[in-house]
C-alpha cells in the first residue's frame, strides 16, 4: 500500500504519524517552532529517519492561518463594496457578547476604515440589477488601493449570492489595473446571505492568501530538497484534504486544521472499534476540545468563529472552553472555588514545572494526589517538582477553605471536571442526544486524567482513551478523504417552488465541486457527491440541514421534504408544527474524493490478568477509597489485548496517564486503547 | 490564620453544610439548565426579534421567588424575573399550582412584568409529587395590540392604548389546554403566526428546564440540592457585597432629564441619590418628576429595580454569580407616583427602555468621582425603535418592520467608547442583516448602513460613532419612531464633550426633509427614505490630552473632520502627507493653556 505521512502542528508539539508500505504505525513528536514553523516539521521528519522519496501522501495541519488571524498579523488588505455599506466590518452585528462588562473592547476591523472603498451599483435579493456598475468607480478604486499599497482586497457586494455579475465585472477592471494584487469575490468564497458574516470570511480568505502560500512554499520547496516527489495535502476544518495549491485559493477553510483532524481521528478508530456515537474530549493545557461523532460522522456545522469574526464555510463542530492541565484554581471575591479560565499556559507553566509559576494549576493538583509521577512526565524528560506543587495548593486554596491540601486539591479536579461536563452535557443536549447512547473518547494529553470521573458525571457508560492518545489528530489525517463543499443561498419555500430551477442549481454545484475533486487527480469512481439542504419553517430564523437525493426532485418530493423536515425539528426540539409551511434556505453539495484506510496495529492477546503490566505500586488519593490507596502502576507496552484492571489504578504511558476509579474497570482491547466503565455496568 | 479564626471563616462561608467544591459543581449543574432553556428558546422561535435580536431571558426560581440560575440574557430581564413570579403566586398561591401547569402574564402593575411586549411563561416544577422550582421565560413580542403596529407608542396617554393586558393567567392546566386564552390572545395581536411560533417555544424551553431539573433532582435528591441552593444564594450576595465594600461610604448625587414624555414636549427631570454605606447600596429616587400622562416619560417599578441591581453586576462584572444573593445588598426607594414608579393606568411601553438606560447613566454619573476607572461617558441610549409598517408587494400582506438600533457608547478612563453596539440594557442582541431584512420585506430598500460620521463626543478617550440607516419605502405604508437624547445628548465625564444627539430625516437633502425625535401612525408615500441616525458616545477626558496619532488615524478614517481636529482637539493635520503638523499643533494646544 502507498506509505503516507501526517504532521501535525500543534501549540506545543508537532505530531508526526507514518504509515509505511508494510502497513506499520510509526508515531512521533517534536517542539513547535513558532517563528518558523517549517524547522519543527522538519525536525520530525529526521527524527523518524524518513526518505521521503518513498512517502506517496503527505498531509500537514497546517495552523499558519488561525496563528494569523488571532495574532491579527494580516498584510494590507482592501474592500471593495455597495455605496452606503462601507462599515459592515467595523458595525459587525451590534452586539455585545460581555454584556456585562463595561471595558469590553469591540475587535478593530480586519480592514482599515480608509481601505475600504464604496462603489456605486445596486442588486437586490431577488438578483434584479436595481442600479448598474458604475465601471468608472472601480477604475477609480483601484487607482487608490494600488497608492495604499494594498497587498490584497475583497469584493463584498450586497446580494452578490444572488447574482454575482458586478462582482466578476469589479474582478476584471481590477486585474486590469492592479494585476498583482490578490482579489477574492465574497460570491466565489462564501455565496451566502448575510453581508458581515460573508464579507468576514472573504476578507479573512484573501487577507491570509499571502500568508499560507509563502508558508506552504517554503515547506514545500525544503520539503522538495528532502526528496518529497508527490503533492503536498492540507487538512481542512470540515474534516477533509485538499491540495496545498487549492488550499492557498481557500485558506479560510484551513482554520480549524488540527482540531478537524483530532474528530475525524476518533471517527475512523470509532469505525474500528464498533463506537459509532462518540463524545470526544480533547484535553491541552489550556483548553479543552470537545466535539460530537454521531453514526460515524463528526457533527460539522455550515459556519463558525474564530475570535468574534465569523467564517461562512462548513466545518466540524468543536467546543473549545478553557479548562486544561493549566488551568489555574483561585478564590472568588465571594470565597467559592473557581478553576479557569485563566491558564498558566506553557510559560510559566504549572508550578510543578520549576518554571516560575506560582499559582496552583489542575495539573499540580493531579501531582498533590499520587495521579502523575514527577519522575515520568513526558515519559521522564521533564521532571515535576511535587512539593512546590503541594505548597502551592495549599497556602492558595486549602488554608483559605481551612481544609487539608489533598482534600483542597481533589476540589481542584472535581470543579474543572463539572466545568467540562457543563459544556459536555450542553452539546448533547442541545442537540437532542441522551448521554447513555454515547461512548467518550478521551485523547490530548491530560485527556486519560480525566475521563473517568467524566463519565461518571455524565452518566456516559463507558469511557475509551486511544493508544497514543496524544498522535490522534496526525493519525486521523491519515485517514481522511478529500473534500469539497460549494452551497448557494436560495430562499423559496417549498409549495412555491421551481423545481427545475433547484434541480439546476444542484448540477452546478455539483459539477464545480467535481471539478473542485479531479484537480486534484481524484479519478471519478473514487468520487461521491451528495446534496443537501438548509430548511426551516417560513418566518423561522434557525434552520436545519438535511439530506437530499440525489435524483432530480419530482413533485412528490414536496411532501417527503415537509415531512422529513418535521420529523427532524420533532426529534431536536421535541416539537412540530406540520401545519406551517416550510422552505429552503441554502442548497448545498459536498463532494468527497476516498482514499484507503489505515490499519491501527494489534497486538497479540494476554488473558483478563494484568498483573505482567504493574510496573509498581505507589500511595494515589481517591475520595472513594477514602483517601490515599496503595494503587498499582501500569506500564501501557507491558499491557496485552483482554487484560482487565480493576480500579483504583493508573496506566501510563510515556506521553499522557489513566486514571481508573474505585468502582470502575478497564480493559484492554486488540488496539491497546482502554475502555472504562462501572464495575457491573453495560460493556 | 489561626484554626479557631479559619474555622469561623468557613462556617460563616458554607452554608448547611455545603463545601466549596459542591457548590461549583451544582453551579455549573444548574447553569446547563438554564442556558439549555435558552437554546430551545431561541432556535425554536420564530420571529426576527428573538432569533436575530436575543430578545429573551430564561431563568429557574425557588417557591420563594427567589432567583437561582439565569442565562446570559439580556440584562433588563434578569434583574426582573423574581417580581413576575411573586405576581403569579399571589393570583395561584401554592396550593393552587399542579404539574402541568402553564401560566402567561404580562401584567406591569399587578403582575411584576416590564412592559406589556414582554410575555412571561412560568411553569411549575413538580419532583416526586412536591413542588420544588419553576422555571420562567420572558420574551419580547413584536406586537401585543393596542394603537400602533408594534405597541410602541412614544405618545401612548394610558396603558390602555399600548396593547393587551395579561394578568396571570393559566395556558394549561394541569396540562390541560385553555383554548379561550389562546384564542382571546392571538385574536388582539397584529402578527399571530409569529407569536404562535414564539409562545411554542417559550413552553418547550420551559419542559426542557423541567426534564432537566428532574434528572438533577433523581442525582442529587432535593434536600441536598435546596441546601446548594441556599449556599448559592449566600454566596452571590457575597460576591455583591465585597464589590460595593469597594466603593467609599458616602451619599453620591446626579440628575438629568429625559428629553419628554412623547406627549408633552418639555424635559423631565430624574433625581438620583446613590448611599454607599458598608456593604450596602441605596438608590433614592426621590425628587424625581411626577408620573407622566405619555409613554416615553414612564417607567415599570419592576425595570427600576431591576436596572439599579443590574448596574451593580455591571460594576462588579460578575453575571456568572447572579441570583437572588446578589441583590441583597441592593435597595431602591422611590415615592409612589413617580416616573420611576407610576401608578396604573400610566402608559409606560416605550419609556422602560429609555429611562431605564437613563437610570443606569445617571447612577454610574453619581459615582463618576469615586470610581472614576469603572464608569463609561453618556450612551446613545437604549433601542430608539423605528418601526415601518405597510404592504408587502409580492403577497398582499401587512408587513412590520422592527429592529433595536445600535449607537455609540461613551469614553472611559482607558479605552475610547465602542461604536454601533447595542444599548446597555440589550447586552447580546444582533442586528438584522440587510440581506435579511429585504428579503422577509421586500418593501424595503437599505440604501445605507454606515458609521455616523463626526457623531462621537470628543475627548481624550472619545465615544464611539452612532449609525446611519437609510430604508426607502418601495410601496406607501406608516412609521413611528421614538428616540431620546435628541434635546439632551449623551454627556461627556471629566472635560469630555457630548456626542451627537439622535435624530430621525425623512427624505434627507432634499427639499422635503423633515426631522423628527417622536413621532407614530405618519404615513408616507412610496419612495420616501427615513434616515435613521444614531447618536455618538460622550468623550471622557480633556480631548486636548488625546494623543495626536489617535487624532490622525480618526481623521484619516474619516471618523471626524480636519476641522473638529483642529477645534476640539488642537490637532492640526496634514491631510496630503497624512501626517501631524507637531510645531503647528504645539503652538495651538500650548496657546490654549495659557488662554
Amino acid at each position: 500500500m502507498p506509505s503516507r505521512l501526517t504532521a501535525d502542528i500543534g501549540g506545543t508539539f508537532t505530531d508526526f504519524v507514518l504509515l509505511d508500505e508494510a502497513g506499520q504505525m510509526h508515531v512521533t513528536k517534536t517542539p513547535s517552532t513558532p517563528r518558523d514553523f517549517t524547522k519543527g516539521v522538519l525536525d520530525g521528519i529526521h527524527k523518524l529517519k524518513l526518505d521521503l522519496r518513498t512517502v506517496d501522501i503527505f498531509v500537514h495541519g497546517a495552523t499558519v492561518v488561525l496563528n494569523a488571524l488571532l495574532q491579527r498579523k494580516l498584510p494590507k488588505t482592501g474592500l471593495i463594496t455597495t455605496r452606503g455599506f462601507r462599515d459592515v466590518l467595523e458595525i459587525m452585528r451590534t452586539n455585545n457578547p460581555e454584556m456585562y462588562n463595561l471595558q469590553y473592547v469591540k475587535p478593530a476591523p480586519l480592514i482599515a476604515r480608509h481601505l475600504r472603498y464604496e462603489v456605486t451599483e445596486r442588486v437586490r435579493h431577488t438578483g434584479e440589477v436595481l442600479v448598474p456598475l458604475d465601471r468608472h468607480e472601480v477604475h477609480e478604486a483601484a487607482r487608490r488601493l494600488k497608492e495604499d499599497g494594498a497587498v490584497s482586497v475583497a469584493v463584498c457586494l450586497l446580494h452578490s449570492y444572488a447574482n454575482p455579475v458586478h462582482e466578476q465585472v469589479i474582478r476584471d477592471i481590477l486585474s486590469e489595473e492592479i494585476p498583482e494584487v490578490i482579489v477574492c469575490l465574497s460570491s466565489d468564497i462564501a455565496p451566502e446571505w448575510r453581508e458581515f458574516e460573508r464579507t468576514s470570511t472573504t476578507t479573512i480568505n484573501v487577507a491570509t492568501m499571502p500568508i499560507i502560500a509563502t508558508y506552504l512554499r517554503r515547506l514545500e520547496a525544503q520539503l522538495r530538497v528532502e526528496g518529497l516527489a508527490k503533492e503536498l495535502f492540507v487538512m481542512q476544518s470540515n474534516g477533509g484534504v485538499m491540495t496545498a495549491t487549492a488550499a492557498c485559493q481557500k485558506p479560510v477553510t484551513t482554520v480549524m486544521s488540527g482540531p478537524s483532524g483530532g474528530a475525524i481521528g476518533a471517527a475512523y478508530l470509532g469505525a474500528q472499534i464498533q463506537c459509532p456515537h462518540l463524545i470526544t474530549i480533547d484535553i491541552g493545557g489550556t483548553s479543552s476540545d470537545m466535539g460530537l461523532i454521531v453514526d460515524g460522522t463528526p457533527i460539522t456545522t455550515t459556519e463558525g468563529t474564530i475570535d468574534r469574526w465569523p467564517i461562512l464555510a462548513p466545518m466540524i463542530e468543536i467546543l473549545s472552553i478553557g479548562a486544561g492541565g493549566g488551568s489555574i484554581a483561585w478564590v472568588d471575591a465571594g470565597g467559592a472555588l473557581r478553576v479557569g479560565p485563566q491558564s498558566a499556559g506553557a510559560d510559566p507553566g504549572p508550578v510543578c514545572y520549576n518554571l516560575g509559576g506560582t499559582e496552583p494549576t489542575v495539573t499540580d493538583a493531579n501531582l498533590s494526589l499520587g495521579r502523575i509521577d514527577p519522575g515520568y512526565f513526558l515519559g521522564g524528560e521533564i521532571t515535576l517538582n511535587e512539593l512546590e506543587a503541594r505548597k502551592a495548593v495549599q497556602t492558595n486554596i486549602a488554608e483559605r477553605f481551612s481544609m487539608d491540601t489533598v482534600e483542597a486539591a481533589d476540589g481542584i479536579i472535581e470543579v474543572i471536571n463539572a466545568n467540562m461536563a457543563r459544556a459536555m452535557r450542553s452539546i448533547l443536549t442541545e442537540r437532542g442526544y441522551d448521554p447513555r447512547e454515547f461512548v467518550l473518547m478521551a485523547f490530548g494529553g491530560a485527556g486519560g486524567l480525566h475521563a473517568a470521573a467524566l463519565i461518571r458525571e455524565l452518566g456516559i457508560p463507558r469511557a475509551v482513551v486511544p493508544s497514543n492518545p496524544g498522535a490522534l489528530s496526525a493519525v486521523g489525517m491519515l485517514a481522511t478523504d478529500f473534500r469539497h463543499d460549494r452551497a448557494r443561498t436560495y430562499v423559496q419555500a417549498i409549495d412555491d417552488l421551481d423545481l427545475s430551477e433547484v434541480n439546476a442549481i444542484y448540477q452546478t454545484l455539483e459539477m464545480q465541486t467535481a471539478a473542485d475533486l479531479e484537480a486534484e487527480s481524484i479519478t471519478h469512481e473514487r468520487l461521491t457527491l451528495m446534496r443537501s439542504a438548509d430548511v426551516r419553517y417560513v418566518g423561522q430564523e434557525y434552520h436545519i440541514n438535511l439530506p437530499i437525493s440525489a435524483e432530480p426532485l419530482k413533485e412528490s418530493d414536496r411532501q417527503a421534504l415537509m415531512r422529513q423536515f418535521n420529523d427532524a425539528h420533532e426529534k431536536l426540539y421535541s416539537y412540530s408544527t406540520p401545519e406551517t409551511p416550510v422552505q429552503l434556505v441554502n442548497l448545498r453539495v459536498t463532494g468527497l474524493g476516498f482514499i484507503a484506510k489505515p490499519q491501527f496495529p494489534t497486538y497479540s492477546p494476554g488473558t483478563d490478568d494484568a498483573h505482567q503490566a504493574i510496573k509498581t505500586r505507589r500511595p494515589v488519593y481517591f475520595k472513594e477509597g477514602g483517601g490515599f490507596v496503595q494503587t498499582p502502576i501500569y506500564a501501557i507496552d507491558r499491557l496485552r489485548p483482554r487484560n482487565q484492571i480493576s480500579g483504583p489504578g493508573i496506566i501510563e504511558d510515556p506521553n499522557s496517564t489513566i486514571v481508573v476509579l474505585p468502582g470502575q474497570t478497564a480493559r484492554i482491547d486488540e488496539f491497546r486503547n482502554v475502555f472504562i466503565k462501572e464495575e457491573g455496568g453495560p460493556s | 490564620m489561626t484554626t479557631q479564626a479559619a474555622m469561623q471563616s468557613r462556617r460563616e462561608t458554607f452554608t448547611a453544610g455545603v463545601d466549596p467544591i459542591a457548590l461549583e459543581v451544582m453551579r455549573a449543574r444548574l447553569m446547563s439548565i438554564v442556558r439549555e432553556m435558552t437554546v430551545t428558546l431561541y432556535r425554536t422561535s420564530y420571529s426576527t426579534i428573538i432569533r436575530e435580536v436575543h430578545d429573551f431571558s430564561c431563568v429557574l426560581l425557588d417557591r420563594q421567588a427567589r432567583l437561582v440560575a439565569q442565562a446570559e440574557g439580556i440584562p433588563l430581564f434578569n434583574g426582573s424575573m423574581s417580581p413576575v413570579l411573586e405576581g403569579v403566586l399571589q393570583k395561584f398561591p401554592l396550593d393552587q399550582l399542579f404539574p402541568g401547569d402553564v401560566i402567561i402574564s404580562n401584567d406591569p402593575y399587578q403582575g411584576g412584568g416590564t412592559h406589556k411586549n414582554d410575555v412571561n411563561i412560568v411553569m411549575p416544577i413538580f419532583h416526586q409529587g412536591e413542588l420544588v422550582l419553576f422555571s420562567a421565560s420572558k420574551c419580547h413580542y413584536t406586537d401585543i395590540g393596542g394603537k400602533d403596529p408594534g405597541s410602541w407608542s412614544g405618545d401612548a396617554r394610558n396603558s390602555f392604548q399600548e396593547g393587551l393586558m395579561i394578568p396571570p393567567l393559566k395556558l394549561f392546566e394541569g396540562s390541560k389546554k385553555n383554548q379561550a386564552v389562546f384564542d382571546l390572545f392571538f385574536a388582539n395581536i397584529r402578527t399571530p403566526e409569529w407569536s404562535r411560533g414564539d409562545l411554542e417555544a417559550q413552553i418547550a424551553a420551559g419542559k426542557t428546564a423541567e426534564r432537566r431539573t428532574l434528572e438533577f433532582l433523581d442525582k442529587y435528591g432535593w434536600p441536598t440540592v435546596s441546601a446548594t441552593i441556599e449556599a448559592l444564594i449566600d454566596h452571590g450576595e457575597r460576591v455583591a457585597r465585597a464589590h460595593i465594600e469597594r466603593i467609599p461610604d458616602g451619599v453620591y448625587t446626579a440628575e438629568c432629564f429625559v428629553d419628554s414624555d412623547g406627549v408633552v414636549d418639555e424635559p423631565v427631570p430624574l433625581k438620583l441619590a446613590v448611599t454607599v454605606e458598608g456593604s450596602n447600596m441605596t438608590f433614592d429616587f426621590t425628587g424625581s418628576a411626577a408620573q407622566r400622562g405619555g409613554a416615553c416619560g414612564n417607567e415599570a417599578w419592576v425595570a427600576t429595580v431591576s436596572v439599579c441591581r443590574e448596574t451593580v453586576t455591571f460594576l462588579a462584572g460578575a453575571s456568572l454569580s447572579a441570583n437572588e444573593g446578589s441583590y441583597r445588598p441592593i435597595h431602591v426607594v422611590a415615592p409612589e407616583g413617580t416616573i420611576v414608579r407610576p401608578l396604573p393606568p400610566a402608559p409606560l411601553t416605550t419609556g422602560i427602555g429609555d429611562v431605564g438606560t437613563r437610570v443606569i447613566e445617571l447612577i454610574l454619573q453619581a459615582l463618576a468621582p469615586v470610581i472614576p476607572e469603572e464608569v463609561i461617558a453618556g450612551t446613545f441610549g437604549c433601542v430608539q425603535v423605528m418601526s415601518i409598517a405597510g404592504t408587502d408587494p409580492t403577497t398582499g400582506k401587512e408587513y412590520l418592520h422592527f429592529s433595536p438600533y445600535a449607537g455609540g457608547w461613551g469614553g472611559r478612563a482607558r479605552y475610547d467608547g465602542n461604536s454601533s453596539m447595542v444599548s446597555l440594557l440589550s447586552g447580546d442582541n444582533y442586528n438584522i442583516p440587510c440581506e435579511v431584512m429585504e428579503t422577509k420585506f421586500p418593501a424595503l430598500l437599505a440604501e445605507r448602513f454606515t458609521l455616523r460620521e463626526g457623531s462621537a463626543g470628543s475627548g481624550k478617550h472619545r465615544g464611539g460613532l452612532g449609525v446611519s440607516y437609510d430604508y426607502r419605502l418601495l410601496t406607501g405604508g406608516e412609521f413611528l419612531v421614538s428616540m431620546d437624547r435628541e434635546k439632551f445628548p449623551p454627556h461627556g465625564l471629566f472635560g469630555g464633550k457630548a456626542g451627537l444627539p439622535n435624530v430621525t430625516v425623512v427624505n434627507p437633502d432634499t427639499p422635503a426633509e423633515q426631522q423628527f425625535a417622536k413621532v407614530a401612525g405618519y404615513q408616507v408615500n412610496a419612495g420616501t427614505v427615513l434616515s435613521h441616525r444614531t447618536a455618538g458616545g460622550g468623550g471622557y477626558g480633556d480631548p486636548w490630552e488625546r494623543d495626536p496619532q489617535l487624532v490622525l488615524d480618526d481623521v484619516r478614517n474619516e471618523y471626524m473632520s480636519v476641522e473638529t481636529a483642529r477645534e476640539d482637539y488642537g490637532v492640526v493635520i496634514d491631510s496630503v502627507r497624512w501626517d501631524v503638523d507637531e510645531a503647528e499643533t504645539t503652538r495651538l494646544r500650548s496657546k490654549a493653556r495659557t488662554d
